[in-house]
């Protein structure tokens, strides 16, 4: 539900673009915004995480355990 | 949706364990896994695989493989990964593990992906013989 409200301002320019989006999209500049801030900052941010993970994994020096990987999940199970 | 259009496998706890304690067959499991990083396929997988790969976590550490402490660090990285979990259906995962005499967890892979129509990346030789 929509209840926090903010004011936005934005050059003339800027919001003429936007209101031609919003116009071919059927929507508001409003939700326009939304979905910006959703996939800039919320699921931008898991995004990065991902790659900031798999970086640090990546980076890590390979291990010759031959681990066996059936064992290994049983035996979790049982302790 | 985005995801669906993208190549896309289904990944097995023993590939994620594989690539988080840097086992194995790394070369493949880090291909894949930054193929995934630059978004270049998506990679799903049941619930079960985190219950999966934290148990393979304490395993790794009550076997001194690894100390408590890393497998805290490997667990939050493990998570970071976000590996999507689609729900599927219960009803075919006990159907097949009837049919290919494995266990409902094995099974659990299979069907999400038949279901998904993708291929399931395993080390594991029991689950990899059920494949061929």
């Amino acid at each position: 539900m929509l209840t926090k409200r903010t004011n936005i301002l934005f050059d003339q320019e800027l919001w003429s673009k936007l209101a031609v989006v919003a116009k071919q999209e059927q929507t508001s500049v409003g939700d326009l915004v939304r979905k910006a801030v959703i996939k800039i900052y919320i699921n931008g941010n898991r995004q990065s995480e991902k790659q900031l993970a798999i970086d640090k994994i990546v980076a890590m020096k390979p291990k010759k355990m031959k681990l066996n990987y059936r064992n290994l999940i049983d035996y979790g199970r049982k302790y | 949706m985005e995801e669906n259009t993208k190549t896309a496998f289904v990944v097995d706890a023993s590939f994620v364990l594989a690539f988080l304690l840097r086992d194995g067959d790394y070369q493949q499991t880090d291909m894949i896994f930054k193929k995934y990083r630059d978004n270049e396929l998506s990679l799903f997988a049941p619930e079960l695989l985190y219950y999966e790969v934290i148990n393979g976590l304490k395993s790794a550490c009550l076997s001194k493989k690894i100390d408590q402490k890393q497998s805290n660090e490997l667990l939050t990285l493990f998570l970071s990964l976000d590996i999507k979990t689609p729900v599927f259906n219960w009803g075919e995962t006990l159907l097949k593990s009837f049919v290919k005499k494995v266990s409902c967890y094995d099974a659990s892979y299979l069907v999400l992906a038949h279901n998904l129509n993708v291929k399931l990346l395993t080390f594991d030789k029991k689950l990899r013989r059920v494949l061929l």
